[in-house]
């Protein structure tokens, strides 16, 4: 059991370091070890795959968590049985060191495995948070990689930031970009027809069509990808 | 910076429809004198304006580099917030006026700050009582430094991580490991709630003499006096930051 043990968790830290470098948070090394682009169904997805903006958020690896909750519930089976065993023998724990720290090693190689798994549910969420705040909402291509749970929890913040945003009367999910001028220059990508501005009044926006439109707004089309941004 | 030129020029000239000139009911912040029908004289605002404007980025700034959440600064919000609905409500007004121009693209540039200003410290503070829900909410100190509405924020949060965890890892655990903040029945306090490095090192500039303060348990003092700037500690600090006596840089 100790190797499977070694395997397992060795596989989940890969599997972070994946997702580090997936998400450019970190150690940007070990890149050249996708030479072939090698895609391993267990582990290691690595190299190429990762750098397509589109894989930004890995699929949820339920496998991998089952595997490793699983073997958390090996582990402790085995510390209880040892324990029940050292009990009945009715001995000091001083008189039995081997004991003692084969009970320590599962103990600790349970809360390892804990942590790493808490450890990625955690990178996932923040994850899934920048990608809410960058993009006003989730990609589609992103709501397909996550889990059920995951997918609660979108709802749940969705509602939680929206009812924040209300009660302040304050929409945070613009102004990213300190306003330098009034207007920005934009192209339009996509057919809005003749829409209402602060500032400006009415603008008709044809595909193709070069605005000056106003700060605020204009970011607000610019992330759902209706504007382009002209320096 | 005006950019009639291009296709989506200024509005056609439509009249406007609002004789109402007077500003929004404010005045019950204490923002010192309220100029009726504030059109007119404008300008009468710009001390409040600049100085409310200048706090509200100070304390942006120092939201962004202080490692815990600071006080919430609700009358200044407050102020804010109004002095946003009125020159708003200016730069509208001046719609038709075109020998203001000028002066309406200034408003609009000033407020179009005040408000990335405003978002950004809003955004800034969500976004560490998201990171540090579960500390913040335990201690009553520091839950007092929110907002309701952002106190509110923080538990639907802490309930919304909380069925994340426990959906998705924790129900898959053992009974004695299976809690978010406990690494398992061993330890009898709470070890795994994550909580701000007080001790990172921030720039200050201080506001006013503060005396020698206590730096280490050796009774080692040092001296903070008013125009010093000082890389230190944050812990060290940490008290004056809220009643205004440093600021960040």
């Amino acid at each position: 059991m100790a190797t499977d043990f070694a395997r397992t968790a060795t596989n989940l830290v890969k599997e972070l370091k994946t997702h580090l470098e997936a998400n450019d948070l970190g150690g940007s090394g070990s890149a050249s070890g996708g030479s072939g682009g090698a895609v391993g169904s267990g582990g290691g997805v690595r190299g190429g795959v990762l750098r397509d903006p589109g894989q930004a958020l890995p699929a949820y690896k339920e496998d991998e968590v089952s595997k490793s909750a699983r073997e958390v519930q090996e582990h402790y089976d085995s510390v209880v049985a040892i324990l029940g065993a050292f009990r009945e023998e009715n001995r000091e724990w001083d008189t039995r060191p081997e004991v003692a720290s084969s009970v320590l090693i599962h103990h600790q190689s349970l809360l390892r495995n804990k942590r790493l798994l808490l450890a990625y549910q955690n990178l996932r969420l923040e994850r899934i948070k920048a990608f809410r705040w960058k993009c006003g909402r989730l990609p589609r291509a992103t709501q397909d990689k996550l889990s059920p749970p995951e997918r609660d929890f979108v709802k749940s913040y969705e509602r939680i930031l929206n009812s924040y945003q209300k009660q302040c009367r304050v929409d945070l999910t613009v102004g990213f970009f300190p306003p330098g001028e009034n207007l920005l220059k934009v192209r339009v990508t996509e057919d809005l027809g003749v829409m209402e501005f602060d500032y400006i009044g009415e603008a008709d926006l044809q595909v193709g069509t070069v605005h000056l439109l106003p700060h605020e707004e204009a970011e607000r089309l610019i992330i759902e990808g209706k504007l382009e941004h002209l320096a | 910076m005006e950019g009639p030129a291009t296709s989506s020029g200024a509005l056609p000239p439509d009249t406007n429809d609002t004789d109402d000139l007077t500003m929004e009911p404010s005045d019950d912040l204490g923002l010192g004198p309220e100029v009726p029908g504030g059109t007119e004289h404008p300008l009468e605002h710009d001390y409040d304006v600049s100085n409310d404007a200048q706090l509200l980025r100070q304390a942006w700034i120092n939201e962004s580099l202080t490692p815990e959440v600071l006080m919430y600064r609700e009358d200044l919000v407050d102020r804010i917030r109004s002095l946003i609905a009125r020159q708003e409500k200016i730069v509208e007004d001046y719609e038709q006026d075109h020998n203001q121009a000028l002066t309406r693209a200034i408003r609009f540039a000033e407020v179009s700050r005040i408000k990335f200003c405003l978002r950004s410290y809003l955004r800034k503070r969500l976004s560490k009582i998201e990171a540090y829900a579960i500390h913040i909410y335990m201690n009553e100190e520091l839950s007092s430094k929110l907002s309701p509405q952002e106190l509110e924020f923080a538990k639907d949060y802490i309930d919304a991580v909380n069925r994340l965890f426990k959906d998705s890892i924790l129900s898959r655990l053992p009974k004695d490991y299976n809690d978010l903040l406990h690494q398992s029945m061993e330890s009898e306090a709470p070890d795994m709630i994550p909580e701000p490095s007080l001790d990172r090192h921030v720039f200050v500039r201080v506001l006013d003499d503060l005396g020698d303060i206590p730096i280490d348990d050796q009774n080692t003092t040092f001296r903070l006096q008013e125009g010093d700037i000082f890389a230190i500690r944050y812990r060290l600090i940490r008290d004056f930051v809220d009643s205004g006596r440093v600021e960040l840089v």
